[in-house]
Formats: C-alpha cells, sequence, structure tokens
C-alpha cells in the first residue's frame, strides 16, 4: 500500500529527471509503476503485453520528459502518454495485417468457456472482452473518459465508441452471469 | 421485456459499473521493469525528443465522472486514510523508528515454489517479516500450482504479522485498532474474492496480479503498524 505522499511524485524528481538524472528517474517508475501497469494490464488483457507497454511507456517517458510542461500532474502526464504508447502499437499491429479499422475487433470474439463453473471476477471478464469492446470499456467506465474523447483519440466517431461501450457492457453481464 | 425485468437489467448494469469503477487503480506490476527500462534508457539509441511532440493532457476534474470520483475518493479514505491515522496514532509514537518501512511498499514476498531457494527467503522468520526485493522467476509467474504456493508463503508472513499484532492489541488505541480492523476485513474480502476467482479460473494473470497486490497490501498494512511510524507520510 502507498502512503498518500508516496502517490504524489516529489517536483524535485520530475526536474531532475527532465536533466537526465536516471537516478530521479527510477523514483518516478517506482512511484507509478503501478497505476501504468494497472492501465496497460486492462487495455491488453493480459500480463505479457502489459509489461511490455509499462516499459514502453517509461521509456517513452523518458525520451519525451521535456514536453512534459507542468500543466498537469505527472501522473496524468505519463497516464495519458502509456495510452498513446499503447494506440500506436495497435495502430502499427493493425497496419501489419491490413486491416483498416483501429477498432475491428470481428476476428477477436471473446473466447468465453462453456463451463458454468468458470465464473470469473470482473478484472477477469474485461480481459475477455473482444479489443475493441474492452478497450471503449477501460477508458469509459474505469478511466471516466468521454464517449466524445475516446472518438477523438482513436479517431473515430463517437456513435461507434458508444457502440464499443455498450457491446462491452453486455458481454460483462453475460459472462457474469454465466 | 416487462417492467420488472427492465428494473433488473438496470440494477445489474448499475451493479456492474459499480464495480468496474471501484476497481483498483493501482497494480504493482509482478517483474521489475526497471532493469530492462534502465538498459533501454542507457543505449544510445533513446534520445530525448522536444517538446512538439507533447501527449495531451487532461485536468482530473475531466478525467473522472463525478460518481467516478466519488468511488474511487471512498476507496482511497478507507486505505489511504486509514493508513495515515495508524502512522500518526500515538501507538506509533511509542515506537521505533524504522526507516525500512519506508520501502516496504516495494517489497513482496516471491513468487516462487516452495522447492526453490527464493521461497525459503520468502518464508517469514522471527526477525525479518518475510518480504524482500521483488525477484520472480518466469516460470513461478506462469504455472499456477506455483502461483498459489507462493500465496501460500503470503498467508504463511501474514499470520506471523497477525501473530505479532495480536500480542500489542491491548497497547492500540481503540479508534486505530477500528481503523485498522475495517482495512483488514476491506482487504481480506478482496483476498476471498480473488482466490476464489483463481479457483474457477487457474492460472488467470490479471486474477493472480490482482490477488498478489492485495496481498501486499496486507502485508503492508500489518508490517507497518508492528514496525511502527513511516516517516515518508
Amino acid at each position: 500500500m502507498m502512503s498518500a505522499a508516496a502517490e504524489i511524485p516529489e517536483p524535485d524528481d520530475v526536474l531532475l529527471a527532465q536533466r537526465g538524472d536516471s537516478a530521479a528517474f527510477e523514483r518516478l517508475y517506482r512511484l507509478q509503476a503501478g497505476q501504468v501497469y494497472a492501465l496497460a494490464l486492462r487495455l491488453t488483457g493480459a500480463r505479457e503485453p502489459a509489461l511490455e507497454l509499462t516499459q514502453d511507456a517509461f521509456v517513452r517517458a523518458w525520451e519525451r520528459l521535456e514536453s512534459f510542461r507542468r500543466e498537469s500532474a505527472f501522473g496524468t502526464w505519463l497516464h495519458r502518454l502509456t495510452l498513446n504508447v499503447f494506440l500506436n502499437q495497435t495502430r502499427a499491429d493493425t497496419r501489419r495485417r491490413n486491416r483498416v479499422d483501429v477498432l475491428d475487433d470481428e476476428t477477436d470474439a471473446p473466447v468465453v468457456g462453456t463451463d458454468p463453473a468458470e465464473r470469473m471476477d470482473l478484472e477477469a471478464a474485461i480481459s475477455k472482452l473482444p479489443r475493441g469492446a474492452r478497450v471503449a470499456f477501460v477508458l469509459h467506465e474505469i478511466e471516466g473518459f468521454s464517449h466524445e474523447e475516446i472518438a477523438a483519440t482513436l479517431g473515430l466517431a463517437a456513435p461507434t465508441v458508444r457502440s464499443h461501450v455498450f457491446r462491452a457492457r453486455r458481454l460483462l453481464m453475460e459472462m457474469l452471469d454465466r | 421485456m416487462s417492467d420488472q425485468a427492465d428494473r433488473d437489467e438496470a440494477d445489474r448494469l448499475k451493479a456492474l459499473l459499480g464495480s468496474a469503477a471501484r476497481l483498483p487503480r493501482n497494480i504493482e506490476p509482478p517483474v521489475d521493469q526497471w532493469p530492462g527500462i534502465r538498459a533501454r534508457i542507457d543505449d544510445a539509441r533513446v534520445v530525448p525528443i522536444h517538446a512538439n511532440a507533447a501527449p495531451q493532457v487532461r485536468t482530473p476534474a475531466v478525467v473522472r465522472s463525478r460518481t467516478q470520483r466519488y468511488l474511487v475518493a471512498a476507496a482511497a479514505v478507507i486505505v489511504i486514510g486509514g493508513s495515515v491515522y495508524l502512522a500518526r496514532s500515538s501507538f506509533y509514537m511509542s515506537a521505533a523508528p524504522s526507516t525500512a518501512a519506508t520501502t516496504a511498499t516495494r517489497q513482496t514476498p516471491v513468487l516462487a515454489s516452495p522447492a526453490s531457494p527464493a521461497v525459503a527467503d520468502a518464508a517469514p522468520s522471527a526477525g525479518r517479516l518475510g518480504v524482500r526485493s521483488r525477484t520472480v522467476s518466469s516460470r513461478a509467474t506462469r504455472d499456477p500450482a506455483h502461483v498459489m504456493s507462493a500465496f501460500d508463503a503470503y498467508e504463511d508472513a501474514a499470520r506471523d504479522l497477525s501473530s505479532s499484532l495480536k500480542a500489542r492489541r491491548s497497547q492500540l488505541d481503540p479508534k486505530t485498532l477500528a481503523v485498522l480492523d475495517t482495512c483488514m476485513r476491506q482487504i481480506d474480502q478482496a483476498i476471498n474474492e480473488a482466490r476464489a476467482a483463481l479457483g474457477h479460473n487457474p492460472g488467470n494473470e490479471i486474477v493472480t496480479d490482482f490477488l498478489r497486490s492485495s496481498y501486499q497490501q496486507k502485508l503492508d498494512l500489518l508490517k507497518r503498524t508492528v514496525e511502527g511510524p513511516r516517516r515518508t507520510l
């Protein structure tokens, strides 16, 4: 458990890290890794890609520290940067598969076991959502983004995002009712 | 669909969204990522990029809905508030300061099998509260049987710490005890739910991480209560 004080990076650490102090950046990593990993785990739905995304996000943060202008909390900036890294990777994967829609998940239908004993908690159920529905649900229902904000971020129409969220809700209720 | 069915559906949806909003915002990575990050940022190919690529940011007021903020705040009050209260209680003032507690949140019992050398280190001993730096073998993190064995080590460590705490309960302020017990009930409930979920779905990585995080919270709270004040609060 982290203390209230530990949730807030020391301003000097951000400044020191911006000047190239990797020890200060390590302290920032220690403070923020849990929040970044939680977001990464929910966006990717599995541990290994979440660990990779966490590492990629911190490396990208190091690269772009100069652009952090303290207009928000460092954690907020890092949160958004993690999401951008995820979306960039998703777009790259999509291009490799010659697919158009970044959240096109027709082939990512959820694999839900038929065993009625396979009840799971909400986290596990979210991890089994198709990618588009999972990302939209995580961003809207957990991270608190509006449909319009998600649409702008993902380059989709707001009704499409609403549709993804709606679909995620239905699938989750079905999975959790089993 | 009947009105009653509509109401039931709405209730279920409300419960689902409430649960989603209450999901933990912090899940510690099962593996320390810093060595890999350090190696990459030390690589000459990684160079700073200038400001024109700044990611857009939002203010916290935009980030979360009002309901979500209330739920997150309620959870934070219980967990963080409990920690702050405990840290500032008179009990702590009479206890010996411990700089080790400052880094306690960054330590965890090792996820490894009982047969591995690492588990011997993870097992609690009288003088060393059953925690050590995070080192995880990939085999241990993937094998459900090994993972469950490691969680047994968490249970053992928590049991020992609880015994130590039990012996000192009479010295604690009743308000302190009430806060501690409330926090512990919340954490134990989360642990029980996660263990039940793992029972139905062994090897699920997300539930495993959630369970580990819950155990870390429990051990950290117990450890700080037994050891003494945190200077960084």
